[in-house]
């Protein structure tokens, strides 16, 4: 399956994903689309660590992380200057607050529709 | 119950100085005891004498204890009657009780005569002047339908006292003056028979006396001497030295020449008292009838009658005034007698048909209809409840041809009274059309209409009398009928407070008797919130669901204290449109609110009814509330689960794509990766077996191996060797280690220790304070040589378990056997 490189260029990407194989078939997704996976975190204290050292141009980040949300690891990686992605299975909905008009992808991914995500944040930034 | 209709004020409104007075007085210190006790009967008495403008005064209870109005107090001396409120009787203003107490007495004990005792009073005020009163005293029912007190009504006769005072001493005068006649005339006899009669004094005589004097000559009675007062009252005619037959014919037909020819014949005197007598009237020659005492006197000269003398006095104003004194009297009393039909009356209807009678009554008109308003206070129409001397259905369509802008005065508070005949009124007619149209149907030849007005001034009615032909309405039947529509609005505020007394015992009988079955049924509190005094009333259960303790009230502002700052907006939206008149939408709402004492959040249900007044007004609600945090508790809950399921749902599904993506792009033939998709979908699905088992809340270490171990180990004999203690994991880990295992038996099966016939795996564990130490290793296998490339399975094992499970996971192909070394943190027991 080959996607090609985005137009914007290889990204540094962080993935925050507490099931481990969803995690990997995103590294893989991600790689195809010419993009570098710097760093993988499962639950909401590793990313949150990661979050504040990891150089990246984009996270990419479960809403759910075991039960509790992600938007702590988003707050940090937004005053980090980070872009956020989310990937939820519970739509809009599953949004709420500061990010309730964040963007989004859809669990299961339709990989053009993360294309279609990323290179929206990456006209916002 | 009556405290919530009648307050104090209110009945003992009005009745200006004397009123205050009332107001002011210790009633409790009175047999009455406070005005809050008094009965209806009372209430209305009290009503009654303080809307009349004619001086009252009732007596009432066992000790006949005294109230009266403003006009009674002006009529004895202020001072005096202010002293004598509210005491027994004969106490105080004793001038009075001694003339009425025996018949005040009389109607207590019900043995006076039917519709009461009328009596000539007479009282001095402090200027020792006599007020001369008409007093009619009638009984009163009280509570028990016996006599509850006397009412007198007083009519002041001074003045028509005066005036026949003044006509008796002018009779005396009269008297006086005719022996002094007679006795001039035996001196002119004396005189004549000396042949000298003084003409001169005679008529000088004659024209001083204020009675009227005439002298008639010769049997055909032509008039000598008249003198001015009989002038007068012969209408300026020119009379002297004419026959009484020429210049009075009209006394012909009347019997009065035959009567002069009789004296003229028999010599003898006539006196004639209270006598009729028809006087035809210049300019328009209208016979206008005069009440006369007068005296024919034959004039004798040597036993002969020469002539007849007349002398008498005019008493036709005297009679008017008594017969209109006896008119008033009548109408006294019919007034009295409306009244006593209105007090037994607590229907609207028959209170309109009795005022509808009594004004025909009253004034001698031929119709009455009173109509009632039957809109809101800025003049909605009217409607006729009841007609009098005309076809009620009849009367309605009159009054609705008539348009409502012909009864626009009455809601001004303002009296409309039209005579068709006069001039004024023809060029009037189109505006005001009542008449008019009343035209139509029947012949009016004058109307009267007065407004019945609350004690808030609000135009309940209006009662329209009408007379076909005859003589105009005048200011004494406009007063009447003032008076009369004033005991009928005092009587139709009674009833309908009375209505509204019964109206509320109804609702709150019905509503109390609801919530009892539905206290005892349910666990629902009840409250009931008067809104004029804002208090609370509350049950035990509504205390203990708002934890408000026992004995502390509640009142409305502590209850919006106590709601949830998010609902406070909604609750208060919600009453209100609740007690909007306009609106009157169901009071039924869910709300958070705060303990009282405990602070603790608590969902509960509101519902309420509003009872409104007769006037439109919220007056209370009375409603329930049920503690349903329960309830919103597990809608809560099961929102969550609904949430979690999908959750679930999206998170397997991603699952599925994941495996099957990583299964197929790393394939070497599509059978192949067929098949690896199968088993890998089975060993996901077997792990979720175990945790559903667990209710998802874990799963055991031996349990994720067990089912490992039955998936590849169908035909052999075991050949697993799994040894180690109990580890519990979460349903995370449990997962990511039954997929993870999963590819290790999956490879030992095609390649490894369980491919051949002997090979063994053998997998062992151990904890070391909080972290898991876990080894897989073959052996007895073939030969291994390590895979040009790494697969789905040790990537999941070295990458993807590790970052999991924050630790560390490595697999080794050694040549004797495939070993997989993980090394984890576990949480806590428990």
């Amino acid at each position: 399956m080959d996607l090609g490189a985005t137009p914007s260029g290889a990204l540094n990407v962080l993935l925050v994903e507490d099931e481990i194989m969803i995690a990997m078939l995103m590294e893989d997704v991600l790689a195809d689309m010419g993009h570098v996976v710097v760093g993988v975190a499962c639950g909401v204290e590793a990313a949150l660590e990661m979050a504040e050292t990891v150089e990246a141009d984009l996270a990419i980040l479960d809403v759910n992380l075991d039960g509790r949300p992600s938007f702590p690891v988003a707050d940090v990686l937004r005053r980090r200057g980070v872009p956020v992605l989310f990937a939820t299975g519970y739509g809009a909905a599953g949004l709420d607050g500061d990010y309730r008009d964040a963007v989004f992808i859809n669990k299961p991914f339709d990989s053009r529709e993360l294309v279609g995500a990323i290179s929206l944040i990456g006209a916002a930034a | 119950m009556d405290g919530a209709i009648y307050d104090h004020p209110r009945f003992l409104a009005g009745g200006g100085e004397t009123g205050k007075l009332a107001r002011a007085h210790d009633w409790a210190a009175t047999a009455l005891g406070p005005p809050e006790i008094w009965p209806q009967e009372l209430r209305f008495g009290v009503r009654l004498i303080f809307n009349a403008g004619q001086p009252m005064a009732l007596w009432w209870g066992g000790e006949l204890t005294r109230l009266h109005n403003d006009a009674f107090a002006r009529m004895v001396g202020g001072a005096r009657a202010g002293s004598a409120m509210g005491r027994r009787a004969g106490d105080g203003l004793q001038d009075v009780w001694e003339q009425v107490g025996s018949a005040v007495r009389r109607a207590q004990t019900g043995s006076a005569v039917e519709g009461g005792e009328r009596m000539l009073i007479a009282v001095r005020d402090v200027l020792d002047r006599v007020t001369w009163l008409r007093c009619s005293i009638s009984p009163v029912e009280g509570e028990d339908g016996r006599p509850g007190g006397v009412l007198a009504i007083f009519d002041d006769v001074t003045r028509q006292r005066t005036d026949a005072e003044r006509l008796r001493d002018s009779e005396e005068r009269l008297l006086e003056l005719n022996a002094e006649l007679a006795r001039e005339r035996d001196a002119a006899r004396q005189a004549e028979r000396r042949q000298a009669l003084d003409a001169a004094f005679l008529q000088e005589l004659f024209d001083q006396a204020p009675s009227y004097m005439a002298v008639l000559r010769g049997p055909n009675h032509a008039f000598q001497l008249v003198n001015p007062p009989a002038l007068r009252l012969l209408g300026g005619r020119d009379v002297v030295g004419r026959e009484i037959r020429e210049v009075l014919p009209e006394l012909e037909s009347q019997g009065y020449l035959k009567l002069l020819d009789e004296v003229f014949a028999s010599g003898k005197p006539f006196v004639g008292q209270g006598m009729a007598l028809g006087l035809r009237r210049p300019p328009d020659g209208r016979i206008e009838e005069r009440w006369l005492d007068f005296v024919l006197q034959p004039i004798k000269r040597d036993d002969a009658v020469v002539g007849v003398f007349i002398e008498g006095v005019d008493n036709t104003e005297r009679r008017r005034a008594d017969l209109a004194l006896i008119e008033h009297q009548r109408r006294l009393e019919l007034l009295n007698h409306a009244a006593a039909r209105f007090a037994g009356q607590l229907d609207v209807g028959g209170l309109a048909q009795t005022a509808a009678d009594a004004g025909r009554e009253l004034t001698g008109a031929e119709v009455g209809i009173f109509l009632v308003a039957g809109g809101g206070r800025e003049g909605g129409p009217l409607r006729v409840s009841a007609a009098s001397g005309v076809d009620a259905v009849l009367a309605a369509e009159l009054i609705e041809a008539a348009g409502w802008t012909a009864f626009e005065p009455l809601f001004r508070g303002e009296v409309i009274r039209i005579d068709t005949a006069s001039p004024a009124e023809a060029r009037r007619r189109d505006r005001r059309s009542f008449l008019a149209a009343l035209q139509k149907e029947l012949p009016v030849r004058s109307g009267v209409a007065a407004p019945v007005l609350s004690q808030a001034g609000r135009l309940i009615g209006a009662l329209i009398l009408a007379r076909p032909a005859g003589e105009a309405f005048a200011d004494v039947d406009e007063q009447a009928l003032v008076v009369l529509t004033r005991q009928t609005a005092v009587a139709m505020d009674n009833a309908s407070r009375h209505h509204a007394a019964q109206r509320e015992i109804l609702v709150r009988s019905e509503a109390e008797h609801q919530l009892a079955l539905a206290i005892a049924a349910t666990d629902l509190g009840a409250w009931d919130l008067d809104l004029t005094t804002r208090r609370l009333s509350a049950s035990d259960r509504c205390h203990q669901m708002f934890d408000v303790p026992l004995g502390v009230e509640m009142t409305l502002a502590d209850m919006v204290e106590m709601i949830h700052p998010e609902d406070r907006e909604a609750v208060r939206d919600r009453f209100r449109r609740a007690t909007d008149p306009a609106r009157r939408d169901e009071y039924d709402i869910e709300y958070r609110i705060f303990g009282y004492c405990d602070g603790v959040e608590r969902w509960v249900a509101a519902r309420g009814i509003v009872v409104f007044d007769e006037e439109g007004v919220a007056v209370r609600v009375t409603g329930t509330t049920l503690d349903i945090t329960a309830r919103k508790r597990s809608e809560e809950h099961l929102r969550l689960l609904v949430n979690e399921l999908n959750h679930r749902v999206k998170n397997s599904l991603a699952m599925v794509q994941a495996v099957a993506m990583q299964t197929f792009r790393n394939a070497r033939n599509l059978d192949e990766a067929r098949a690896a998709f199968d088993a890998r979908l089975v060993a996901l699905a077997k792990a979720h077996d175990v945790l559903t088992a667990e209710n998802w809340e874990g799963a055991d270490l031996q349990q994720v191996l067990a089912v490992v171990v039955a998936s590849h180990s169908n035909q052999q004999s075991n050949r697993f060797e799994l040894e180690g203690p109990e580890v519990r994991l979460s349903p995370k880990t449990a997962v990511s280690l039954s997929m993870a295992l999963h590819e290790l038996a999956t490879n030992a099966v095609k390649y490894g220790a369980l491919s051949g016939e002997t090979g063994e795996v053998s997998v062992s564990w151990f904890k070391q304070g909080r972290r898991l130490h876990l080894t897989w290793r073959e052996s007895g296998g073939p030969p291994v040589t390590p895979p040009t490339r790494k697969g789905f399975g040790s990537r999941l094992i070295e990458k993807g378990l590790a970052t999991e499970l924050g630790g560390s996971a490595r697999v080794t192909y050694h040549p004797q056997g495939v070993e997989c070394v993980l090394e984890a943190p576990i949480a806590e027991e428990g």
